[in-house]
């Protein structure tokens, strides 16, 4: 995505004027974004309000997973509301799903980084996409692939994994 | 940790294991101490999507829970001197239960238990549940309220027989500890038996009759419906399935469409969230899935030709009992 240096201003898109916002990342990489997209972070939102210029900075989020996070909020505001149970309602839900789908193609790392930055910005539908995406990952795996996955160290004596494994083998073996 | 490893603060982890089933909350106590802590915390508990988990059954010749070796040969869930017990109905993660042997020290026959939770209460006797054949139904909703229903009907003759006639009904509230009687307002001549099906929904419970009917109740035994079933034949079994009663006839699946006028649309028991019958088939009960949407059937298992009662559990872990108990 490409970085933009005007400040908050005026800009064309889609044929109407919007008001846009400049985002600034970690790494320094400026964002230009509609502020309808950059409000679905309730802490963009507040920050818009606060007021300021150069642009808002977003200290704890880089240009790799703040391009993402972008790229869902445009997305997830462009969805205008037609009349529900429509066709075109149902086409564009369809559309979002597919959208948010592809969005979530990525490794489990970036898919971390990217529950980190929805929870530091607060957009709530992409920290359910991206925990229900990770929860979908690992719902099948056997303890030690958590393990391996997430670089956790296995801290119990082996009489305590002994000991819950029995509790485990439990009634939904 | 290992450098390029995904890592996570505990409240993040907690976001995702909420998300997971309970079956894999179980097993990543295992992976280590902050995620034991993070497995067990009620809240996460508590969101965690359930799923249907256990399918209960029991045969002729043994008590509950007693099975095949691919089975899991005892319901040692059930809290020390509980576990002798018959399964009579499970809803909404609770099951209600009899003793085999009436503890004499306990007084009661019956008990309504959360297996997820390994909560239990004795319930009070009350006349028709000192029947032999007694015609029992919980009803729980913990989305509606902490408390759990239980309704014995209470019919003209002594056993209940499928020629008794329904003449009123008992029900329990674990919200006052004690028992209502309230006479039939479903008309003469209602046959109901043990094995007639039920499904608690809309704080209401529905059970299939002998009369070409299938009968209402809600919990203050205010409402009674009556609802005509088509073509005068008598359900096989009823269940719910994703917000919709479906019944099953003959191999037909019914679903009431519209809940307050009748039934009218067109097996074994019924998936509480997918478009999924269960059937059985042949003299060794093949046990399997069909699929309502695409018309799949897969095979489950044999359950043998003792196989006799089934009951569906998901878990749940709402707060069901009342405060102080």
């Amino acid at each position: 995505m490409a970085a933009a240096d005007s400040c908050d201003g005026i800009s064309t898109s889609g044929g109407g004027w919007e008001k846009t916002v400049t985002l600034v990342s970690s790494d320094d990489a400026r964002f230009e974004v509609r502020e309808a997209a950059a409000s679905l972070s309730q802490t963009v939102r507040r920050m818009i309000r606060a007021g300021g210029d150069g642009g808002i900075p977003l200290p704890k989020v880089d240009a790799r997973t703040l391009s993402t996070v972008l790229e869902y909020c445009n997305k997830h505001a462009a969805v205008p509301a037609p009349a529900p149970e429509s066709s075109s309602a149902e086409a564009a839900a369809v559309d979002l799903e597919w959208f948010d789908k592809e969005l979530m193609h990525v490794d489990l790392a970036t898919l971390c980084s990217l529950i980190r930055a929805a929870d530091y910005l607060e957009v709530a539908g992409l920290l359910d996409l991206t925990c229900k995406t990770v929860a979908d990952m690992i719902k099948s795996k056997t303890a030690e692939e958590i393990r391996q996955m997430f670089g956790i160290q296995n801290d119990f004596t082996p009489e305590e994994e002994e000991q819950l494994s029995r509790e485990n083998a439990g009634v939904f073996e | 940790k290992k450098p390029g490893a995904a890592s996570l603060p505990d409240d993040l982890i907690a976001e995702i294991l909420s998300r997971v089933p309970y079956k894999s909350l179980c097993c990543f106590k295992c992976v280590s101490r902050p995620w034991l802590a993070l497995c067990s915390d009620p809240g996460v508990r508590r969101r965690c999507p359930q799923t249907l988990s256990l399918h209960f059954h029991q045969t002729l010749r043994q008590r509950v829970g007693q099975r095949p070796a691919h089975c899991r040969p005892q319901l040692s869930f059930l809290p020390p001197g509980h576990r002798d017990a018959t399964i009579y109905d499970s809803c909404n993660g609770l099951l209600l239960c009899r003793f085999k042997d009436v503890p004499t020290q306990v007084g009661s026959r019956y008990f309504v238990g959360n297996p997820a939770t390994e909560k239990w209460i004795d319930l009070p006797d009350t006349e028709p549940m000192k029947r032999r054949y007694p015609v029992i139904r919980l009803g729980f909703d913990p989305a509606v309220s902490s408390h759990v229903r239980v309704f014995p009907l209470v019919h003209d003759g002594d056993i209940c027989h499928r020629q008794d006639r329904v003449t009123g009904l008992e029900i329990y509230s674990s919200g006052t500890g004690g028992w209502t009687y309230t006479p039939s307002e479903w008309g003469d001549g209602i046959r109901v038996f043990g094995n007639s099906r039920s499904a608690f929904f809309n704080s209401t419970l529905h059970l299939t009759t002998l009369d070409n009917s299938v009968i209402a109740v809600d919990t203050d035994g205010k409402t009674w419906r009556k609802i005509l079933t088509p073509g005068a034949c008598n359900f096989d079994t009823i269940g719910l399935s994703q917000g919709r009663l479906y019944a099953v006839n003959y191999g037909e699946v019914w679903v009431l469409e519209d809940y307050l006028d009748d039934i009218y649309m067109a097996v074994h028991a019924i998936h509480p969230e997918h478009s999924l019958i269960f059937l059985t088939a042949g003299n060794m009960r093949s046990l399997m899935s069909y699929d309502i949407d695409t018309g799949k059937v897969h095979a489950i298992h044999t359950l043998g030709e003792n196989f006799m009662h089934k009951y569906l559990y998901t878990p749940c872990f709402s707060k069901w009992l009342p405060e102080g108990h």
